[in-house]
């Protein structure tokens, strides 16, 4: 059987960076499994840069009060501010570690001031040098790295845990490990949605299901940042540049339907308002199709066609590889999705990334700790994982450094539950397939928990999503290879987003205000005599139990201007 | 609307077999499309691997028609056949072990990288000083050797990597951004260009890496440079 000290389960920059950590502990046996490559992590996917304060006209202040007030004061300001002084450190090791970042005429990293930024923070660089830079670490370190491996449960028995039971795709396998620390760093859960997301195919929320069955809750699971312009058919992002360099909004009378919802920055205004005004004109009829890739158009054919060639060189590559038009020639077919999930694990102390469970550590996007509040700033999701990956490294090495190897009695047991689970599934024969549960969730999800909510729309969106419960039980699996078997993980994907649907429409249903990236028609003003508290939700014997939690406030101090490497 | 029949070669079981899928035709669709389609709708049990879907990640390297590509921005133009039907194969990378059905199996990748390229990682330890600045000149030469997704269409496409010792393109475009890397000490670069050099005069310097990448990194680009920097290296 696979035995480490700290197991970690992601690979991606929060993952890579909780193992890189724990393997300078001495003496201890570092494992690191995920679903894909790391190299194909969410990290690697991502374009827009990293948050660090560096710029001379920049101070950690500005850092920590442009989070806050971007996240509509339901971050943590503790934590924020831990945040804002680790990143620049961060920054230095990705560059040791040797992330390419674009440079200036001083040789300095170029930093660019992103939306609802008051100074210039943004580190630029590619997320897959990120990638590829925190790999090459992996490599030369003493850390068992097994991709394809994926996770199914984490077991626990008196408060003790024992370790995880993981599908090896690799030998067809399921497969105990034991542990006797875990850094859960999974990603988001954006593919709720599914094909209206841009994250990757893998941000299907499994650690997050996986410690919310071991009693860890959620935090704020409702918040979910929507970019507003992907591409209808595939989801694929259209950047900000597109917008920003003068593109029109056109509904289907022709008509940028912005001047409605900001008559004065029209197409400039947040992205949320701009998310708000296209489901509006969509749900209202002035969209163009049907179901879940209706849409309105993004218009840029007015632009000077040299642009293409510049600025918007990569919004022209996308355009023409995806959805296989010539955006100087004709508009492109829009619909927001969703980009980032605020909410996932609850982590209860950002100093050492630690659970309720002790032992299970968590970073990264599938971790709520809570940095973004209410709403994300672009730039800080990075800062999170890399940062945060770090300390959950840390706080799990020195957690198993101070206990002895625990049993493995349960974790046979569970591993004999899954390995039942697996042929039953083959058994069944199916009313209703996985997908079309699949895309019944997402639309369900996208129409009644999306960008426009209300108390009707959300209470049928809990039902569905029960019914839908109900159908899953049924349905099996085709596929009776055990090597490779997509369809199996595919079946237990699903599994773990209804879990996390029915936890992000009650989160929304219950949180009765429209606060950041969570809009209520029915309650459309901010309330923070009720709600400046964090959601959390958890399970108890099979219920799920919703309550809230004041956030932190500090006094946060001002600690100088940044200093650029 | 005329048929499309896709030829897929299957592995499992250690059994490889050719699975043919009939499907109409539809125009400006990609490859990762009509996998998705006949994974979804005609056979769940085929099995291949996408992440990102947007060409970022370079998880769904292919072959269709005997061309590696990325399948998520690849789209598919099928080939007509003596009989009218519209036909393409689609096939694993080569080169590379196989996991099941078109999906690479990494894990030996990554324990051959590990063990025999550690050379390739740079050690820089210390953090000691704050300054550690780089010239754009220099930044912009990385980048371009950095664009590498590693998916693996350069191993697929090589000639030599199939039949003989060789190691995989890429690991040339890593090893020359290393060496040219201002920061390294001059006893890693050596070391770094020792190791690599056993491969160097078996490239047959066909260009295929460099045509076929995705990325548009070169290899056969870095492997010229790497000779060069060797040459000079005796010279001196």
């Amino acid at each position: 059987m696979l035995v480490f000290d700290v197991l970690v389960v992601g690979g991606g920059g929060a993952g890579m960076q909780a193992a890189i950590e724990a393997a300078k502990y001495s003496k201890l046996s570092v494992g690191l499994i995920s679903k894909t490559s790391p190299l194909r992590s969410t990290t690697g996917c991502t374009g827009g840069g990293i948050n660090a304060v560096l710029n001379p006209t920049d101070s950690f202040e500005k850092h920590i009060h442009d989070t806050l007030s971007g996240g509509s004061f339901l971050g943590d300001h503790d934590a924020i501010e831990f945040l804002a002084f680790q990143a620049p450190h961060a920054i230095m090791e990705l560059a040791h570690y040797g992330t390419p970042f674009f440079r200036d005429d001083n040789g300095f990293i170029t930093q660019r001031k992103g939306a609802g930024a008051s100074a210039p923070r943004c580190c630029l660089t590619l997320g897959h040098a990120i990638a590829h830079a925190l790999y090459s670490q992996i490599l030369r370190s003493d850390i068992t790295e097994l991709s394809n491996f994926y996770l199914l449960e984490i077991v626990v028995e008196n408060n003790c845990i024992q370790g995880v039971v993981a599908y090896d795709s690799v030998t067809g396998k399921i497969t105990p490990i034991t542990a006797k620390a875990i850094v859960v760093a999974t990603g988001g859960y954006g593919r709720v949605y599914w094909s209206r997301t841009t994250n990757p195919l893998g941000s299907t929320g499994d650690g997050i299901a996986a410690c919310f069955n071991i009693g860890i809750p959620l935090k704020d699971p409702e918040f979910i940042q929507f970019h507003p312009t992907a591409l209808a058919e595939s989801g694929i992002l259209i950047s900000e540049g597109a917008r920003g360099e003068g593109g029109y909004l056109l509904n289907n009378q022709n008509k940028r339907f912005m001047s409605t919802y900001a008559p004065q920055k029209m197409e400039l205004t947040t992205r949320d308002l701009v998310s708000f005004a296209i489901e509006n004109e969509i749900q209202e009829g002035r969209g163009f199709g049907s179901g879940i890739t209706s849409h309105i158009l993004l218009d840029l054919r007015h632009l000077d066609p040299k642009i293409f060639q510049g600025k918007l060189s990569q919004v022209y590559n996308v355009a023409k590889s995806f959805a296989f038009l010539d955006p100087s020639k004709h508009p492109l077919p829009i619909r927001p999705s969703c980009h980032f999930t605020i909410g996932g694990i609850d982590v209860i102390n950002y100093q050492t990334c630690a659970t309720n469970r002790p032992g299970v550590f968590a970073a990264g996007e599938c971790a709520c700790i809570s940095i973004h509040g209410a709403n994300r700033l672009g730039g800080n999701a990075l800062s999170e994982a890399i940062v945060f990956g770090k300390i959950a490294g840390g706080s799990a090495a020195a957690f198993a450094q101070s206990v002895p190897l625990p049993s493995s009695t349960h974790l046979y047991d569970a591993t004999h539950h899954w390995e039942e689970q697996f042929n039953s599934a083959l058994r069944k024969s199916s009313p209703i397939s996985i997908t079309q549960i699949r895309n019944h969730l997402s639309e369900t999800m996208y129409n009644k928990v999306g960008i426009i909510r209300n108390e009707q729309g959300l209470r049928q969106a809990l039902s569905e999503i029960q019914w839908l419960d109900e159908q899953y039980c049924l349905t099996g699996l085709s596929d009776t290879e055990p090597v490779g078997n997509t369809s199996f993980i595919h079946y237990v994907e699903v599994g773990n987003m209804l879990v996390i649907a029915k936890a992000l429409a009650l989160g929304a249903l219950h949180r009765r205000e429209t606060r950041g990236c969570h809009f209520r028609s029915d309650y459309s003003k901010k309330n923070d005599a009720s709600f400046c508290n964090h959601t959390i939700i958890a399970k108890n014997n099979n219920r799920f139990e919703i309550s809230y939690r004041p956030i932190t406030i500090t006094n946060h101090v001002s600690t100088g201007a940044g200093r650029n490497v | 609307m005329s048929d499309l029949v896709m030829e897929i070669s299957r592995y499992k079981a250690n059994t490889y077999f050719i699975q043919e899928y009939k499907l109409a035709y539809q125009e400006m669709k990609t490859i990762f499309w009509w996998l998705t389609k006949i994974k979804e709708e005609l056979d769940s049990s085929l099995a291949f691997e996408c992440s990102c879907c947007s060409g970022l990640c370079g998880a769904c390297g292919i072959r269709v028609n005997g061309r590696s590509v990325l399948a998520c921005k690849t789209i598919l133009t099928p080939v007509l056949n003596y009989s009218s039907v519209l036909k393409c194969k689609i096939e694993p990378l080569r080169g590379l072990p196989l996991l099941r059905d078109l999906m690479i199996n990494w894990r030996p990748v990554t324990e051959r990288l590990k063990k025999n390229y550690h050379w390739l990682v740079q050690e820089q330890d210390s953090m000691t000083t704050l300054q550690y600045s780089k010239s754009q000149e220099e930044s912009t030469h990385d980048q371009s050797l950095a664009g590498c997704i590693q998916c693996g269409i350069c191993a697929s496409e090589c000639p030599i990597l199939s039949q003989d010792h060789f190691i995989e393109p890429f690991i040339f475009a890593k090893a020359y951004r290393l060496i040219t890397d201002s920061r390294l000490d001059p006893s890693n670069r050596q070391s770094i260009l020792e190791n690599v050099q056993p491969f160097l005069s078996q490239c047959i310097h066909c260009g295929r890496c460099r045509d076929t990448c995705p990325k548009s990194v070169s290899p056969a680009a870095a492997i010229v440079s790497l000779k060069k920097h060797l040459s000079n290296l005796y010279k001196r």
